[in-house]
């Protein structure tokens, strides 16, 4: 007699079924087993970490071939990844979740004991009835949307709602990212009538790689105290972002290795250097919060950053892309889009207080008075002025001047200014000219990378010794 | 127009179809996956159903109906935690991501799996769990107008409703919102005496007549409380279910006297007594709450739906207690049949279709509204596996069975279209003789593979229903329980509680051993030549030969499995069992005859246990 059983057993597509249903392996489910190991590989190079790169790569190739070529290795994959996604999803889920319960739904039940609320009627076993009148038409007016609108759903017509989950995720998932990331946090300004505006006191701001520390008179330096140590020599230097410094923490700052430098030539820690650079200042926002803040009882002043710079006006933060002390960034992607946004702004409109023309050549000669001004007030302070500009990075890194360059025509006319006040002004040279590489000195072709700081720092430092008298003797008086 | 109904996400997920308002199909997804209870999104019963309506690739339905609201019911869930945090994490890892992956989009599912069928879908609908229930009990009454009454686990926020069905209208007017729910209280119970809850409910109703109600009075002075009306409040010291993953805690068991019992251990006098209690508590809400439902509406009928309508039981007192002059229960009352209401909703009041009522017949076609399997499909099925069958027509067949009947064979019967509900209805039934002093413990444990103590149900020909049984005028879907008639009956010998449960099961108690329960109560199915012509003609035969116009029906199926779906799982089961004939239509198979059966593995754990 034959034999039977339930695998041998032809049985029928009784129902006529189509393949497709959800027990069904589509291929979207194949195609994706590729596309997110792919993506996740992708992501790591991005990062550079190669080697969980490769780890990540190898194992998922393994794991494909596989589940392409054998059932058992399927299965077991499947059930081991199974596993591994349970717990993994059971470790976010607490992680997500538990707060939410912990904090947030325990604190409803500690409101609704305070309040005696009792929507489960735990409490009510007192009551003549439990029959309750029928809720359904209040629920179905309350719930109307849900019932004949926002739950309906009309062919292909309510796939915007999947979507916007998507969406929310993947911005809740850069959120995350660009938090680890460093942003999300950034350095705040006061707004000012005079000064248009200027870092808040008391700052510490962590980005990727460097911290930036804001002192109590909204300096990249220590905290001063209101008046100078006898003894002590302070110098007090007004700058744009090329001195705010960029990318670097406080203590890589050309300002403060200056002052690490004149601190070892006298050889005892006798310097204050402060650092009043902020991001996009101009010579209009430098003399004004001179006159407003005064020269705190600096021993020498230096005046520092482009010449270039003297073609910015007085403005505030209208148009930059900086936050107010009271507006600060709630998010991380407020940040990054304040960021964007400027910037397209800035390469489709242009810079607004940018002047054109004559307009332009009128600002640079506005700020040339304004140095002009602020050394004359400097020293009416009782301060020695130094004015150090910098010229083009490529200048800076011996590229010849361009003919149609202003720096150096604004650069004499700003010499012929302060002659008769007997201040020293120099605009920088060639002077990295075979000495680095221009992505090891700047990194964006104006801000100068750590390298770029140590090497002006070196190049300040000697042309204080050769050209400050108060340093000259300060020095030699050690 | 033709409308979709689905019911999916917790238990008996299932399909329903209607065009004009008439029900062409329905059906539950566990039948075609074969996984017992699927709860997934009902995705083989859509195409079932879209198919059996006449749908092609291209067309559009018109509207699909969900069975509840998904919206409503998180907002409970959340509302729950709000009463029970901090305790209650686990759960809340467990509910939380389940909406946030699944439940909150049902909508989108459905609308997924119907459009893999190539069909667009339509408007989408989502009434209320219990309004669900209460169409799916009115709408398909024979009733022009009457009261209705539901009650189940819960819904959303509801676990027992008292509605007015007028024509097409539908009224809600009283509720019972969770957590005081007469189901979770008889579940409760069904997980303490170490049954699977949303499944073993019936189980503890089979085990009630073994025991005493000695803990009735402990459960109304400790657990709930009942007023006049059927209202009840559940005093949730007791109950696990707020917030934790078990329906009972320790101060449960400590009232009881010690911790629920295991699965599959032995079942002690404890339970028995436990099953007893909670049926009398379950039976006296029922009987209050369908006196206050006919108080409230003044109709002189009612209908019935929802988990806790299927406690047949509660259902005869109802019926014996004559609180409503006829009663009318959906066959698929549990949550199955919450996919033919909302569709019926869907007709009768989004769309504000009238109702077409004959007096004295429903609208559910004998709850043949499952798949079929013609002749060529059949025979071809058979031939491709060189089955040896014999081909019987009409009274040949009939009478060939009534013989192998009497003889004390077992049938499995596969005919015509497949039940929608729970009950095995005569479409995928195995039938016996109910005179056979051996044919409960037999097919108990030789054919069905479960506990010893489970009773079976009696088919009967409407006709005779009189001669055999109490009360009991028509029971076409095996809701009613009766008594078997006294003069049919052996009186009891007074010592049975001292004897085991086989033992007790074994012993004679009526001329129809095997229908009659240790109570004497027999769950009755009436068989009418209109809902079922061919059972009425087998019975009929059986009747002419032997005098007795009763036989044992059982659902097809072994324990754990769903009720069988097409003749391969019809075939699979009668070779794995004790049958000894299976019919698959117009054929008829001998188990002796057939080819060897070889099962690679322990087949029953396929099914695990239920």
């Amino acid at each position: 007699m034959s034999q039977i059983s339930p695998t041998t057993l032809k049985a029928r597509n009784w129902h006529g079924f189509e393949p497709g249903g959800r027990n069904s392996r589509g291929d979207g489910s194949s195609i994706l087993h590729i596309v997110v190991p792919v993506i996740v590989v992708l992501l790591l190079v991005v990062l550079r970490a190669y080697v969980m790169a490769t780890i990540v790569g190898v194992v998922s190739a393994t794991i494909i071939l596989i589940r392409q070529f054998s059932a058992t290795g399927r299965k077991r994959i499947d059930q081991a990844l199974g596993v591994f996604a349970h717990w993994v999803g059971q470790i976010v889920g607490v992680l997500l979740l538990g707060p939410i319960f912990f904090i947030g739904i325990t604190f409803i039940r500690f409101m609704r004991r305070l309040t005696g609320a009792d929507p489960l009627r735990l409490r009510c076993g007192e009551s003549p009835t439990f029959w309750l009148p029928a809720d359904y038409e209040s629920r179905r007016r309350k719930y109307a949307k849900s019932m004949f609108c926002s739950e309906r759903l009309v062919a292909g017509g309510m796939r915007i709602v999947p979507l916007l989950v998507v969406v929310l995720l993947l911005l809740v998932v850069a959120e995350v990212g660009l938090r680890i990331y460093g942003l999300g946090d950034a350095v705040v300004y006061v707004t000012d009538p005079d000064i248009g505006y200027y870092p808040k006191p008391n700052q510490r701001v962590r980005y990727p790689g460097r911290v930036i520390t804001i002192n109590n008179h909204g300096m990249r330096a220590p905290d001063l105290g209101e008046h100078k140590t006898p003894g002590h020599f302070r110098i007090l230097m007004l700058g744009d972002s090329t001195l705010a410094g960029t990318k670097v923490s406080n203590d890589e700052l050309y300002s403060s290795l200056l002052e690490k430098k004149l601190n070892e030539a006298a050889g005892t820690p006798k310097f204050e250097v402060m650092n009043m650079g902020v991001n996009a200042w101009g010579p209009a926002h430098e003399y004004a919060f001179v006159k407003k803040f005064g020269s705190f009882e600096a021993d020498l002043a230096i005046l520092c950053g482009p010449i270039y710079n003297c073609s910015r006006p007085l403005y505030g933060l209208e148009n930059l892309p900086f936050f107010p002390a009271d507006h600060p960034p709630r998010l991380a992607l407020e940040h990054v889009a304040y960021q964007l946004i400027f910037e397209y702004r800035q390469k489709v409109q242009g810079i607004p207080f940018w002047g054109i023309g004559q307009a332009w050549e009128n600002q640079s000669q506005q700020g040339l008075v304004a140095w002009e001004g602020m050394a004359e007030f400097l020293q009416q302070n009782h301060a020695e002025v130094m004015i150090e500009l910098l010229p083009r990075a490529a200048t800076a890194l011996g590229t010849p001047v361009e003919a149609t360059d202003p720096g150096p025509r604004q650069f004499a006319q700003l010499q012929e200014r302060v002659k008769r006040l007997g201040v020293y002004a120099n605009l920088m040279g060639p002077v990295f000219k075979g000495v680095a590489r221009a992505k090891d000195v700047y990194h964006d072709g104006v801000h100068f990378d750590r390298l770029g700081h140590r090497l002006y720092a070196d190049y300040l430092f000697e042309e204080l010794r050769q050209h400050s008298p108060r340093i000259k003797e300060a020095l030699e008086h050690r | 127009m033709i409308i979709l109904g689905v019911s999916a996400l917790y238990h008996d997920s299932a399909a329903a179809i209607l065009r004009d308002g008439e029900i062409v199909a329905a059906a539950q997804e566990e039948r075609f996956s074969r996984k017992k209870h699927d709860a997934g999104i009902p995705e083989n019963a859509i195409r079932y159903c879209l198919q059996a309506a006449g749908l092609k690739r291209g067309d559009r339905l018109d509207a699909i109906a969900f069975y509840d609201k998904p919206i409503t019911k998180f907002t409970r869930l959340l509302t729950t935690f709000g009463d029970t945090a901090p305790t209650g994490f686990k759960s809340f890892l467990m509910g939380v991501p389940a909406w946030v992956k699944e439940k909150g989009w049902v909508g989108y599912a459905i609308e997924k799996a119907v459009r893999r069928t190539g069909i667009k879908p339509g408007q989408f609908y989502f009434p209320e769990h219990h309004v669900s229930h209460a169409a799916s009990a009115f709408y398909p009454s024979p009733f022009a107008e009457a009261a209705i009454l539901t009650a189940d686990g819960v819904g959303e926020w509801t676990c027992s409703s008292i509605a007015v069905g007028e024509g097409k209208d539908l009224r809600m007017l009283m509720e019972q919102r969770f957590p005081h729910s007469l189901g979770l209280l008889y579940s409760a119970f069904t997980y303490f005496t170490g049954f699977k809850v949303n499944s073993g409910e019936y189980k503890l109703m089979g085990l009630a007549p073994y025991g005493e109600p000695k803990y009735a009075q402990l459960i109304k002075d400790k657990l709930v409380q009942i007023r006049a009306d059927g209202s009840l409040w559940m005093n949730m010291d007791y109950f696990g279910y707020l917030g934790g993953l078990e329906m009972t805690n320790d101060k449960f068991a400590a009232l009881f006297g010690g911790p629920p019992r295991k699965g599959e251990s032995a079942i002690s006098q404890r339970e028995m007594d436990l099953a007893a209690s909670i049926q009398v508590v379950t039976e006296e809400v029922m009987l209050k709450m369908a006196r206050y439902t006919r108080a409230v509406t003044g109709k002189r009928h009612l209908c019935m739906a929802g988990g806790v309508a299927l406690n047949c039981v509660a259902n005869g007192k109802i019926l014996e207690q004559k609180i409503f002059e006829d009663l009318w229960i959906q066959p698929a009352s549990g949550d199955a049949g919450g996919a033919l209401g909302a569709a019926l909703y869907a007709w009768h009041q989004v769309q504000g279709q009238e109702r077409k009522v004959t007096p004295g017949k429903d609208t559910m076609s004998g709850a043949a509204l499952g798949p079929a399997y013609s002749r060529d499909e059949i025979k071809g099925f058979l031939d491709e596996n060189h089955i040896p069958y014999t081909e019987l027509n009409g009274a040949a067949r009939e009478t060939y069975l009534a013989k192998a009947l009497a003889e004390e064979k077992i049938v499995g019967l596969l005919q015509g279209r497949m039940e929608f509900g729970p009950r095995a209805l005569g479409f995928r039934s195995i039938i016996a003789d109910a005179r056979s002093q051996k044919m409960q413990s037999f097919l108990n444990l030789s054919t069905k593979f479960r506990e010893s103590f489970r009773p079976f149900a009696p088919i009967v020909l409407k006709e005779d229903v009189a001669d055999y049984f109490e009360v009991v005028e028509e029971s076409p879907y095996m809701l009613l329980v009766a008594n078997v008639k006294k003069e049919r009956c052996t009186p009891p010998m007074g010592d049975e509680q001292n004897l085991s449960l086989t033992e007790w099961v074994n012993r004679p108690r009526s001329d129809l051993p095997a229908i009659t329960h240790v109570d004497y109560s027999a769950r009755v199915q009436t068989v009418d030549r209109e809902r079922n012509p061919r059972l009425h003609d087998l019975l009929t035969s059986f009747k002419n030969l032997t005098g007795c116009s009763v036989l044992v029906n059982t659902s097809f199926n072994v324990r754990s499995e769903p009720i069988v779906c097409t003749p391969a799982d019809a075939y699979c089961c009668f070779m794995r069992t004790g049958m000894d004939i299976l019919v698959l239509e117009d054929f008829v198979l001998e188990k002796k005859g057939q080819p060897e059966w070889v099962e690679s593995e322990n087949w029953q754990k396929e099914f695990g246990l239920d």
